[in-house]
C-alpha cells in the first residue's frame, strides 16, 4: 500500500486527519465570513449578528449544546465498536521504542525539543502558553466582533491567534504525527522508515559563529547579549511603531497590559526564530548559562 | 429584546427524534456486540454442546438395545416381579405391621444414637480446650476440670455402645421379617445404573454452563482460554473431528506428559491466549503479535524450551531430525548456540592444507565449493577472484611459499595396483561413507565428502599419508584408520587416483610460482574477517588479534575475545528475540515482518538484506530452510520455570558431579583408531546408523563376534537394518554392511594383544548387564529333544514366522533367525522373549506374555538354529 495511505487510515492517526479536515474546514468558512462582512460593512451594510443584543444561555444555546452532544455521544460510540483501540506490541522493559512518540496532542511539544532545552521547551512555554491563555480575557480590550465574524477590526488578534495555534500547535503536531521517524528524523510520509538512518549533521552554538567558544565566558556574554537584546528590543521597537501610529491604542492598553502582551509575543516569536536558527544556521544554543541553555 | 431572539432559535426537533432513534439502535447494536459478537465462543461451545449430546444419546441408545439384547430388561422385569410379590408376602402375613413397629424403634433408637454421639463432641471440644489452658497455664483447677470431663467422656462413650448394642437385634429381626427383599433391591438397582449413568451424563452436558474456560498458570504468566473454543481437547472420545471440537493429537504423549492445568496452551503452541474476540487475534494473527500460533509438527519446536535431550523423545521426531542440520552445517561455528558448545570442528584443519591439495582447485573451491561437488558443506561467500586468491595464499603460506599444483597428466598409476585397489576400496566399504559419481554415501551423517573428483584435488602422497592414519593430519576426524599395509595403500592410493579424476581440471600452477607477501597480508585480513577459523583450526588464529592491516583500515569488530565469543550473531534466543532487534533492511516491505520469515529469509540469502553482512550463504533447499528454521525458532528465552525443565543427560551428570561414561584402557584407543561410534551407539555415546552395543556382551557370543570382525560381510546380511514397520519412515531397507577394518592385524601397542581381543575383551568386561542372566533356568522333567519339538511348535503356534525368517521361509519385519543359535546368547534371548521393550524401546515385537517355561522352550528350540559355517 502507498505508505502515504497507510499512515493516514492508521487507527492511531484517525484523530488527527479528523481534526486536520475539521480546522481546515472551519478556518476556511470563518475567514470567507469575515471577508465578506468587511466587504459588506465597507459598503455601509450592517452584517448578519451585528446588532443582535445577548441570547440567552438556556435554551437557544443549550439546546444547540444538547445536540451536539447526541451526535457526538453517536459518533464516539460507533467509532468505539468500529476500531479496536490501537495497542501495539507488548511493552518490554528493556527495549525502548524508537521513535518514542508522546499522545498525538503533545506532539508539538515534543517537537519543540528539537529546538529548545528541555526546560524551556518542557517547562516554560507550555506554562507561559497557558498564563496567555488565561490572559486573554483582560488583555483583550477590542469590544468589536462580538457575535459576528470579522477581520478588519480584529487583524491582529486574529494573526496572533491564527499563527500561534494553526502554526505553532497544530502544524507542529503534523510535522510529529506524520514527518518524525526513527532518531526523530525528518521523513516524508512517502518515504520509508530505517532504522539504521544516520543523519551527519553537527551543530554548533551561536558564538562559535565567530569562533568563539560558546562554554566560555566571552561565549556566554554574546549569547546574553543576543537574548537580552532580542528581549528588550523586542519590547521597545514595537512601542516606538505604534507611538507613531496609533498612540490612542497605547493609551487605551496601558503600561502593564502592553508589556504582557509583547512579552508573550516575542517569546512566541522566539519559537518559529530558533527553528530558523536551527534548521537553517544549524545553531543549538544562542546562550549557553549553567542553569539552562536558550 | 432577548426574548425576541430566543423565539428566532428553531426548535429542530426532527433532530432529536434522529439522535433519540439512532441511540436506541446504537444501544441494541452495542448489547448485541458485547453479547454475541465480541464473543464468538459462545456459538462453539452451543455447537460442541449439541454434538456432544448427539453423542451421549447414542450410546444411551446404544446401550439401551445392548441392554434389551443381552437380557438386562427381562431380568429387570423378574427382578421387579419378584420384589412385589415379596413386598405382597410382607404385608399379608401380618408381618407387615410388626416390621413398621420394629423399624419405628430402629429409628428411635439411631436417633438416641446420633444425639449421644453429638454430646461426646461438644465434650470432646470442651476437653480439649481445657487440656490447651491447662498446657498454657498449667493451674490445677483445669486439671480438676479435665478429669471431670474424662468422666463425663466415659459416660456418654459407653451409653453409646449400648444404644448400638440394642440396635442389633432390632434390625436383625427385621432382615429376618424383609427376607431378600434388600438383596432385589440393590440388584435392580445395579440394573438402573447401567443406563442411570448415561442419562446423568446426558443431563450433566445439558446443564454445563456457556463460560470462558481458561488454565491460569500464574509462574509462566499465562491465562490460556484457547479451551473456551476447543471444548473437546482433552475429552477422549471426540463428538467431532472438526476443528475446534476435536481432541488433541497424540493426547496420552503431548498431554499426559504436560497437563493442560499446568503447562497452559500457548507455552507450546504459542498464539495470543487471553484474546477471545476472534479466532485470528486469538491465533496471534494479529499485528503487533509477534508469536503467531504455531501448528502440527512446527510446534515441536517447542520442546527445545524444556527439554535438553530430544534423541528418543516421543513427540519431537520431526524437531530432533532438523535439529541433524544445525550439526550438519555447524551453525555453532561462528553462532553462540546453548547445548552445542564444544562440538569439535566441522571442516577439517587447514595448517597444512597446502601440502594436500592443488592451488587451483583450493581457489576454485573458495568461489564455489557446491562446484566441486553439489553436496558439499561448505557455503558460498561471494569471494572475488583476487579474494579467493588471497586466502588460498595465505594458507598456502602456512605450509609453504609457493602457489603449486600435481601435473596430473605426468601422474602415473600402476594398472595391477590400479586393480588390487579397486577390490580394498570394495572390502573397505569406503561407499558407505563417500560418495562417489552419485553413488554411496548412505551413512549421511559423517558428512563425508564426495570422492568423484578427489584424484585432481589432493597429490598422492598427501593420499597416502592420510588414509595411513587420518588423526596425525586432522585429530578429530571421523575417518577411521584401516589396518592396510603400505603396500595396500599404495594400491588404493592409485586406485582412487586413476578412478576419481577431473577431467575439466587444469593445472594453472603445474610449474610453482612464489607467493606475494602483499596477497597474504589480505588473505589473512579476509580469513579474520569471514571468521574462516570457526569451522576450520589454523595456526596462528587460536586467539586472533585484530591484524594491523584490518586496524589501519578502521575495522575494530574482532575483539581479542571474538573468537571465544564467535563471530556471529549469538542465537540462544532467536526464537523470541524482539522484533525491532531484527534487521529487514531493504526487505522490509518484501517479506512479512515477522520472526519467523526473517529466519528462513536470512538462511535463503544471508546476505540480502543490506550491505556489509558476512554471512555466507549455504544455499539450503527450501526443505532445509524450513526445517533449520523451526529449530532456530525454538531457541527462546521463554523463561521456563524450573519445573518444566528436563536437563540432558549430560546437565545432569554435570549437576550431579558425575563423569559421562568414557572408553577405557585399549578398548578406547581402538575407538579413537576405527571410529565405531561413527555407526554404533555405546554407553550412548554415538550414531544410530548399526544397533546399539551397549549390551553387547551379554548379548553376542564370542564366536560370533569374532568371525564377524574378521568378515563382516560373510555373517553380517543378517543384520540388515529392517525397517521398523515402515511406521515413520517410509524408506526401502538400505542393505548396510560393516566395512572392513582388518581388525586383528594389529597389535595394541602397550599390552601385545590383537585388537580384535580388545574388543571382545571390553564386550565380555564393560558392555554387560546383570539383568540378562548367563544360563537359562533348566527344565528337568522333559528332555532336550522334546523341548526343543515343543518350542518349534511354540514357534509355529504364535506365528512368529510373520515377520521372522528361518532360512527362506518367512516374513522380514524381524531379524532373519536362520543363524541365531551362533549369535546370540541363550540367557538374552530368554530376557528378550520376556520383555523386549526393555532393550530397544521402539521394538514393533508384539508382547506375547510367555511363562517362563515357554520362554525356556523357545530359547532351547532357537539356539539350535545354526548356519554351518561356510
Amino acid at each position: 500500500m502507498n505508505p502515504f495511505i497507510e499512515i493516514i487510515t492508521q487507527p492511531d492517526n484517525i484523530a488527527i486527519v479528523i481534526m486536520i479536515l475539521m480546522v481546515s474546514f472551519f478556518m476556511v468558512w470563518a475567514f470567507q465570513q469575515a471577508f465578506q462582512n468587511d466587504k459588506l460593512k465597507s459598503a455601509g451594510y450592517a452584517v448578519d449578528g451585528e446588532l443582535d443584543k445577548d441570547v440567552d444561555t438556556f435554551k437557544p444555546l443549550v439546546r444547540i449544546e444538547l445536540l451536539i452532544s447526541l451526535a457526538v455521544m453517536l459518533f464516539l460510540t460507533v467509532w468505539s465498536i468500529v476500531v479496536d483501540a490501537p495497542l501495539e506490541e507488548i511493552a518490554n522493559p528493556t527495549l525502548t521504542p524508537n521513535p518514542a512518540k508522546a499522545p498525538w496532542y503533545f506532539l508539538g511539544l515534543q517537537e519543540l525539543l528539537v529546538y529548545f532545552d528541555p526546560w524551556l521547551a518542557g517547562v516554560v512555554l507550555p506554562s507561559l502558553i497557558v498564563v496567555g491563555l488565561i490572559a486573554i480575557p483582560y488583555i483583550d480590550i477590542n469590544p468589536k466582533g462580538n457575535g459576528y465574524y470579522t477581520f478588519s477590526e480584529r487583524k491582529y488578534s486574529i494573526l496572533i491567534f491564527s499563527f500561534g495555534f494553526f502554526v505553532l500547535w497544530l502544524l507542529l503536531i503534523v510535522i510529529g504525527v506524520f514527518d518524525r521517524g526513527p532518531g526523530w528524523l525528518w521523513y516524508w510520509p512517502w518515504q520509508e522508515w530505517d532504522i539504521q538512518r544516520v543523519v551527519y549533521e553537527p551543530t554548533r552554538d551561536l558564538s562559535n559563529l565567530v569562533g568563539i567558544e560558546s562554554r566560555s565566558l566571552p561565549g556566554f556574554i554574546i549569547g546574553a547579549v543576543v537574548v537580552g537584546a532580542y528581549m528588550i528590543g523586542g519590547m521597545i521597537w514595537p512601542y516606538k511603531y505604534w507611538q507613531k501610529k496609533n498612540p490612542e491604542m497605547l493609551q487605551q492598553l496601558g503600561m502593564t497590559r502592553y508589556v504582557t502582551i509583547v512579552f508573550l509575543f516575542i517569546t512566541m516569536m522566539s519559537v518559529p526564530i530558533k527553528m530558523i536558527l536551527r534548521l537553517v544556521f544549524l545553531v543549538k544554543y544562542v546562550w549557553i548559562t549553567p542553569w539552562f541553555n536558550v | 429584546m432577548a426574548n425576541e431572539n430566543n423565539n428566532k432559535s428553531p426548535y429542530r426537533a426532527y433532530l432529536f427524534v434522529f439522535f433519540s432513534v439512532s441511540l436506541l439502535i446504537l444501544s441494541a447494536w452495542v448489547i448485541w456486540n458485547d453479547e454475541f459478537g465480541l464473543r464468538p465462543w459462545k456459538h462453539y461451545q452451543k455447537e460442541y454442546k449439541s454434538l456432544k449430546h448427539d453423542q451421549l444419546v447414542n450410546d444411551y441408545k446404544k446401550a439401551q438395545l445392548e441392554f434389551h439384547r443381552s437380557g438386562g430388561a427381562k431380568r429387570l422385569a423378574d427382578l421387579k416381579a419378584q420384589l412385589s410379590k415379596a413386598e405382597e408376602a410382607l404385608k399379608s402375613k401380618g408381618v407387615g405391621e410388626k416390621y413398621t413397629q420394629l423399624s419405628n424403634k430402629l429409628d428411635e433408637l439411631q436417633k438416641q444414637a446420633s444425639d449421644n454421639q453429638k454430646k461426646l463432641q461438644t465434650v470432646r471440644g470442651k476437653y480439649l480446650e481445657t487440656e490447651y489452658f491447662f498446657t498454657k497455664t498449667q493451674k490445677p483447677e483445669y486439671k480438676k476440670q479435665m478429669d471431670e470431663l474424662q468422666l463425663q467422656i466415659d459416660a456418654i462413650d459407653k451409653q453409646g455402645k449400648e444404644l448400638q448394642a440394642k440396635q442389633e437385634p432390632v434390625s436383625q429381626s427385621m432382615s429376618q421379617l424383609a427376607g431378600n427383599i434388600p438383596a432385589i433391591k440393590a440388584e435392580i438397582e445395579q440394573l438402573n445404573k447401567i443406563l442411570e449413568d448415561k442419562k446423568e451424563k446426558i443431563a450433566n452436558n445439558e446443564t454445563a454452563p456457556i463460560e470462558i474456560k481458561q488454565f491460569l498458570i500464574k509462574d509462566i504468566d499465562k491465562a490460556d482460554r484457547c479451551v473456551s473454543c476447543h471444548v473437546g481437547i482433552d475429552s477422549p472420545k471426540q463428538p467431532s473431528t472438526k476443528q475446534p471440537y476435536t481432541k488433541h493429537p497424540l493426547m496420552s504423549v503431548y498431554l499426559g506428559h504436560h497437563d493442560p492445568g499446568k503447562f497452559g496452551c500457548t507455552f507450546c503452541h504459542r498464539g495470543q491466549g487471553r484474546a477471545t474476540t476472534t479466532v485470528e487475534k486469538a491465533h496471534g494473527k494479529a499485528k503487533y503479535w509477534d508469536e503467531p500460533l504455531l501448528k502440527g509438527d512446527m510446534t515441536q519446536t517447542s520442546c527445545l524450551n524444556c527439554h535438553g535431550d530430544i534423541k528418543n523423545l516421543r513427540g519431537a521426531e520431526s524437531i530432533t531430525k532438523n535439529t541433524e542440520l544445525i550439526r550438519k552445517y555447524g551453525c555453532y561455528s561462528c553462532h553462540k548456540i546453548p547445548g552445542y558448545e564444544g562440538m569439535g570442528d566441522v571442516g577439517p584443519e587447514l595448517t597444512q592444507v597446502g601440502t594436500k591439495v592443488n592451488y587451483t582447485w583450493a581457489v576454485d573451491w573458495l568461489l564455489d565449493p557446491k562446484k566441486y561437488f553439489s553436496t558439499a558443506r561448505m557455503p558460498k561467500f561471494y569471494f572475488t577472484q583476487d579474494q579467493a586468491e588471497a586466502i588460498a595464499d595465505y594458507l598456502f603460506s602456512m605450509s609453504g611459499s609457493e602457489r603449486k599444483d600435481v601435473d596430473i597428466a605426468a601422474v602415473k598409476n600402476d594398472p595391477k595396483l590400479v586393480e588390487q585397489g579397486k577390490v580394498l576400496w570394495s572390502q573397505a566399504r569406503c561407499n558407505l561413507c563417500h560418495a562417489t559419481g552419485g553413488r554411496g554415501g548412505d551413512h549421511s551423517k559423517v558428512y563425508a565428502p564426495d570422492l568423484s573428483k578427489v584424484g585432481s584435488k589432493v597429490n598422492k602422497t598427501w593420499l597416502f599419508n592420510w588414509i595411513k592414519d587420518p588423526n596425525k593430519y586432522f585429530p578429530g576426524t571421523k575417518m577411521p584408520r584401516f589396518r592396510f599395509t603400505d603396500q595396500e595403500i599404495s594400491a588404493l592410493v592409485d586406485y582412487i587416483a586413476n578412478e576419481y579424476q577431473d577431467d575439466e581440471a587444469e593445472s594453472k600452477y603445474a610449474t610453482p610460482q612464489t607467493i606475494q607477501a602483499e596477497s597474504i597480508k589480505k588473505g589473512k585480513d579476509l580469513v579474520q574477517q569471514y571468521g574462516c577459523y570457526g569451522c576450520h583450526k589454523m595456526r596462528g588464529m587460536e586467539m586472533v588479534q585484530v591484524a594491523p592491516s584490518l586496524k589501519a583500515q578502521g575495522v575494530t569488530f574482532l575483539r581479542s575475545d571474538e573468537m571465544r565469543e564467535k563471530i556471529g550473531t549469538e542465537l540462544s534466543s532467536i526464537g523470541s528475540k524482539p522484533l525491532e532487534l531484527l534487521d529487514f533492511g531493504k526487505l522490509k516491505k518484501s517479506i512479512p515482518n515477522d520472526r519467523l520469515s526473517y529466519i528462513k529469509q536470512k538462511l535463503r540469502d544471508p546476505r540480502g538484506f543490506r550491505l556489509g553482512l558476512r554471512m555466507p550463504n549455504f544455499r539450503l533447499s527450501e526443505k532445509e530452510v524450513n526445517e533449520l528454521s523451526a529449530v532456530l525458532y525454538g531457541f527462546t528465552d521463554s523463561n521456563a520455570p524450573v519445573r518444566f525443565m528436563v536437563p540432558s543427560r549430560q546437565e545432569l551428570d554435570k549437576m550431579a558431579g558425575v563423569q559421562g561414561y568414557k572408553f577405557t584402557g585399549d578398548f578406547a584407543k581402538v575407538i579413537a583408531d576405527v571410529k565405531c561410534t561413527n555407526c554404533h551407539t555405546i554407553k550412548g555415546i554415538g550414531a544410530d546408523y548399526a544397533p546399539d552395543l551397549t549390551l553387547a556382551g551379554s548379548k553376542l557370543q564370542e564366536s560370533w563376534i569374532r568371525n564377524f570382525l574378521a568378515n563382516p560381510d560373510m555373517i553380517r546380511p543378517l543384520l540388515q537394518q529392517m525397517p521398523k514397520l515402515g511406521l515413520s519412515q517410509a524408506k526401502n531397507p538400505v542393505k548396510v554392511t560393516m566395512p572392513k577394518f582388518n581388525l586383528g592385524k594389529q597389535k595394541v601397542e602397550d599390552t601385545n594383544r590383537s585388537d580384535v581381543d580388545v574388543v571382545v575383551n571390553y564386550f565380555q568386561q564393560e558392555l554387560v548387564t546383570t539383568d540378562i542372566p548367563k544360563n537359562i533356568p533348566v527344565i528337568a522333567d522333559v528332555a532336550m529333544p522334546e523341548q526343543i519339538a515343543q518350542g518349534k511348535k511354540l514357534y509355529d503356534d504364535k506365528g512368529c514366522i510373520a515377520c521372522h525368517q528361518i532360512g527362506t521361509d518367512g516374513g522380514a519385519v524381524g531379524p532373519n533367525l536362520s543363524n541365531v543359535g551362533n549369535r546370540l546368547l541363550p540367557g538374552f534371548i530368554f530376557k528378550h522373549l520376556e520383555n523386549s521393550r526393555k532393550f530397544k524401546s521402539d521394538i514393533v515385537e508384539p508382547n506375547y506374555g510367555f511363562t517362563e517355561r515357554e520362554r525356556v522352550l523357545l530359547t532351547n528350540f532357537l539356539m539350535t538354529l545354526k548356519l554351518s559355517a561356510k
